[in-house]
């Protein structure tokens, strides 16, 4: 083939894709790039707005004065949160999909390649740079101490510290709300009590920790967010192998597209594809936390089944089941709904 | 209306399935502690509705979406165009679901749900002090302290009056009790004291009196012309005229005061000694003995003129220095407040940390008669060291005029803004009918020795302000609301922090326009993923109902999360601004979030 007929042969793919684009085949479906860059960025500056948020408050304390913003915890944020808010805006491009049905094929087509490129790509680059730790030095804050003259609710009562000395050894009193103490008197003086530093607990300040008291759901995110970092920036440093089982998880949401079509009621295919969303990643969270988990992989280190005697080994099986399932169900759906108009037009 | 009849149908039904299914689930896996005592029915119908409270937005909020996504479908034409009439009449519709769940929601979030956790916290707050009722009773029965074991047991049998361990406590302090007679405490060193002049016989001249006591002379009743004589010595100024007829008065009366009266009967002697010693007891200032020997005299002799006199006089002046121990029976079944703790600065720079662990408002009184549970108090000086503590069973506090206290405390107290009522703290109670039982304030930590006694303990704080630290003691998410409004700004004068509690009001205030918002956004969601009007709604949709409420609670959680966030950061930055300038940005969110819905459209 000379390169007068491969120029021939380009130049007429070219002019058929856009013809495809502006006859509007390709057009919703080139358009869940935007969607996806849009929601990412949203996303993301969200995410790092809130993270901003949740590490001022944490470093607050009563009656002292605040400097919440600060732009080195703002940008830390943007790179801590990209690699969540991606994933996230994968599932925005599903919803996409469900409100906008056109050219099926296409769009799950374009889904995937944008889908592979966050997950192969963008994520990995993304905790790259924050391996970098090029804010680290710059995030430490300057810790503030507890004030005195304030009531402060703890797990079973409430302490008075009248007075924090330069050590912070404080003194005080302690109203026992609970009875937990099992002391006759509901209130005790103290003395000499030395103060843990306030950086060790979430909230430096347990005024504010029971009254912005973490919800359970807050807290189930920040448990995912905090596991699901550590564990792939691990992947990450181990290699190609680590990073791919771990990058399975990927896979697995992607795969939610399989279910976009599963009801005639698209509100209902919505929430299917939350609420999978949500059990996927709360699969992944219990493969690194729970003991079940451990039994699981140490009854195949018994049976000496190799290809599942590690935990990377373990959860690239588990998504790529979870994965095999949801994308069978979307075929099998697919074909049944082919089916199904066939027999409708031959009628 | 079609649209919003479809819409409540489906908010009706759904709300109530739940509320149905929370019960059977709540009934089946819910246990009431074992160490709680009371109905396990009423624990379980108490745990259901918290929960059904804790998920009525989400509830509501999914049902609306659903409602929505159905009634689009079956009531809008297939093509539409923006801002057309439709979405008007659609919007319209919104507004109107909305705010009607937005008002159900505020109502369960100000007032269902504080007052169901209350009455399920009271069941097990009903155990607790039982229980401590009870050690507190075995250890003064140790000390040999009959009548504060006395007290406790009674007020233990009252929370379970069948409990065995109980009653065989009450029998052994029943025999010790009955056979104790005590002294009377010492007189009170209170720090802030009142002006002398409260009185029976008030509004009396000078004159008047001597005049009182020369009638009363002349008619033989020697107790009244003694009684009046001293009174105006009393009050008299030193260049009055009427002095030393006074002094002639009281002198006399005294005389033959001192003298047994001829002619009368053996039984009548003995009554004219005991009314003599009683007299001489409150002439004396120790009305405590006056008061019990009236008492024992008027049980007796009810139609005696003198002794019913000198009992009312004796029964002020007890009033005015004890509480009586009957008058805190079957209170701590009515309490409105608990664990009520607060800081509070003195007139010497000084604070008292001050915790009470239950209080009873008397409504006949407004409110201004108090009587306070275990009440402790942890007296600092300025640089945070203790001075001394006292904790004692029970206080009764009342509403003291300003003008009753010491010139250096009133313009103090004005100084803070306020002119007219503090709150007067009663410390010492006595037995209405036996002398020989009081209960005292009980100090400990007293390094300097400085208080050993206290009878009377007056709050250097308005006394307004004292009921809003009561109700702030149900936390800053349940306190009434214009009591949030009116505390938030002065709540680190008590110890307590500012930011929580602006933080807190702004969220209180704002719920409704965020749960507005959400209400919009819903229905947009429900617009764009409409069911297909040729569709019918199939039965088994129905059941997928909760994994839209799941998804909405988690969403609406969060949301709600770092908004709370959000408020602490704007109070930070702009301090009181910040509730109008929330109030302003939700307002055009809520108008940006309108003009979203009314610009979608159906091709």
């Amino acid at each position: 083939m000379n390169s007068k007929t491969c120029g021939k042969l380009v130049k007429k793919y070219v002019v058929l894709v856009f013809t495809s684009c502006y006859a509007g085949i390709m057009k919703s479906s080139l358009f869940l790039l935007v969607v996806f860059t849009i929601l990412c960025i949203a996303v993301t500056l969200f995410c790092a707005f809130g993270y901003v948020l949740v590490d001022g408050c944490t470093h607050m304390a009563a009656g002292t004065s605040l400097s919440f913003f600060s732009l080195d915890v703002f940008l830390n944020g943007i790179i801590m949160c990209f690699p969540f808010a991606a994933g996230f805006s994968c599932m925005g491009m599903i919803f996409y999909m469900i409100r906008h049905p056109s050219a099926p094929l296409l769009s799950v087509a374009v889904y995937f390649v944008i889908g592979v490129a966050v997950w192969a790509f963008l994520v990995p680059q993304a905790l790259r740079i924050e391996q970098m730790g090029l804010f680290k030095s710059l995030n430490v804050r300057t810790e503030n101490r507890l004030t005195e003259g304030y009531f402060r609710p703890s797990e079973y009562g409430v302490f008075y510290y009248s007075k924090i000395n330069s050590q912070n050894i404080a003194e005080g009193v302690y109203i026992d709300t609970t009875g937990a103490s099992g002391s006759m008197s509901p209130i005790s003086r103290f003395t000499n009590l030395q103060l843990a530093p306030t950086g060790n607990e979430f909230f430096a300040d347990p005024l504010f920790a029971s009254s912005a008291k973490i919800t359970v759901i807050i807290e189930h995110i920040i448990t995912f967010a905090k596991v699901m970092r550590i564990e792939a920036l691990k992947a990450v440093k181990k290699g190609f192998f680590s990073y791919l089982s771990f990058a399975s998880i990927g896979l697995a949401l992607l795969s939610l597209i399989g279910i976009k079509s599963m009801s005639s009621w698209k509100l209902l295919n919505l929430s299917f594809v939350i609420i999978l969303y949500v059990v996927i990643c709360r699969i992944n969270l219990l493969i690194y936390t729970s003991p079940v988990f451990y039994s699981v992989l140490s009854f195949f280190q018994e049976k000496k089944i190799s290809v599942l005697s590690s935990l990377p080994y373990l959860q690239l099986a588990v998504n790529c089941l979870i994965s095999l399932l949801l994308v069978s169900a979307g075929m099998i759906q697919y074909l049944v709904l082919r089916a199904g108009e066939r027999r409708k037009s031959e009628v | 209306m079609k649209l919003t009849r479809h819409v409540a149908a489906v908010i009706i039904i759904y709300a109530a399935f739940s509320l149905i299914s929370l019960f059977i689930f709540g009934f089946i896996t819910i246990k009431m502690p074992e160490t709680i005592y009371g109905s396990a029915v009423e624990y379980k119908v108490y745990s259901v509705l918290i929960l059904f409270f804790t998920f009525l937005p989400s509830i509501l909020i999914s049902a609306f979406l659903i409602g929505y996504s159905w009634a689009f479908g079956r009531n809008s034409p297939n093509r539409v165009e923006r801002f057309s009439s439709v979405f008007i009449e659609f919007i319209k519709s919104i507004f109107v679901v909305g705010i009607v769940c937005i008002g159900i929601c505020v109502a369960s979030a100000e007032f269902f749900s504080p007052k169901v956790q209350r009455k399920q916290a009271n069941m097990s707050e009903i155990t607790e002090n039982y229980s401590d009722y009870l050690e507190l009773a075995r250890y003064y029965t140790a000390q040999e302290e009959y009548s504060y074991a006395k007290f406790y047991i009674d007020n233990a049998l009252i929370l379970r009056p069948k409990a065995e361990e109980a009653l065989s406590l009450s029998d052994e302090i029943g025999i010790y009790y009955s056979s104790i007679k005590k002294e009377t405490p010492e007189p009170e060193k209170g720090e802030n004291k009142i002006k002398s002049g409260a009185s029976g016989d008030v509004g009396y001249s000078v004159s008047t009196l001597v005049d009182e006591a020369r009638k009363s002379f002349k008619m033989q009743e020697y107790f009244n012309a003694h009684y009046y004589a001293s009174l105006a010595l009393q009050i008299a100024p030193s260049d009055n005229g009427n002095i030393d007829a006074a002094k002639q008065l009281a002198a006399e009366a005294w005389n033959m005061l001192s003298e047994n009266p001829s002619g009368l009967d053996e039984n009548s002697i003995s009554i004219f000694e005991k009314k003599k010693q009683g007299y001489f007891a409150l002439v004396n200032g120790d009305f405590e003995k006056a008061y019990y020997i009236f008492t024992s005299l008027k049980q007796t002799y009810p139609l005696d003129l003198d002794i019913q006199r000198y009992h009312g006089i004796a029964f002020e002046k007890m009033n005015t220095k004890y509480f009586f121990i009957d008058e805190t029976e079957n209170l701590q079944l009515f309490e409105q407040y608990k664990d009520i703790y607060f800081s509070n600065i003195r007139i010497d720079g000084g604070k008292d940390v001050i915790y009470i662990k239950g209080c009873t408002a008397i409504k006949k009184t407004g409110g201004f008669i108090q009587y306070l549970r275990d009440f402790s108090l942890f007296s600092f000086d300025s640089e945070g060291s203790l001075l001394y503590s006292f904790t004692v069973p029970y206080a009764k506090m009342s509403a003291l005029p300003l003008e009753y206290t010491d010139s250096d405390f009133q313009e103090y107290m004005i100084s803070l803004g306020e002119k007219k009522i503090v709150p007067y703290i009663l410390l010492e109670s006595a037995d209405r009918m036996f002398d020989g039982r009081f209960i005292s304030p009980v100090f400990s930590d007293n390094e300097s020795g400085s208080v050993t006694h206290l009878n009377h303990y007056i709050l250097s704080l308005p006394y307004n302000d004292f009921v809003q630290i009561c109700e702030s003691s149900r936390g800053a998410k349940v306190m009434p609301l214009m009591t949030l409004f009116r505390f938030a700004n002065k709540a680190s004068l008590y110890g307590f922090s500012t930011e929580v509690y602006f933080q807190s009001l702004i969220s209180r205030l704002t719920y409704p326009l965020i749960l507005l918002i959400v209400f919009v956004i819903t229905a947009s969601l429900s617009w764009n993923y409409r069911l297909n009007g040729t569709l019918l709604f199939k039965f088994v949709w129905l059941f997928t109902l909760p994994f839209f409420t799941f998804i909405a609670y988690i969403i609406l959680d969060t949301v709600l999360y770092l908004i709370n966030l959000l408020y602490y950061v704007l109070f930070a930055f702009i301090g009181v601004l910040s509730l109008p300038a929330a109030v302003i940005v939700l307002v055009i969110f809520l108008f940006l979030s309108t003009v979203y819905f009314t610009a979608l459209r159906a091709d």
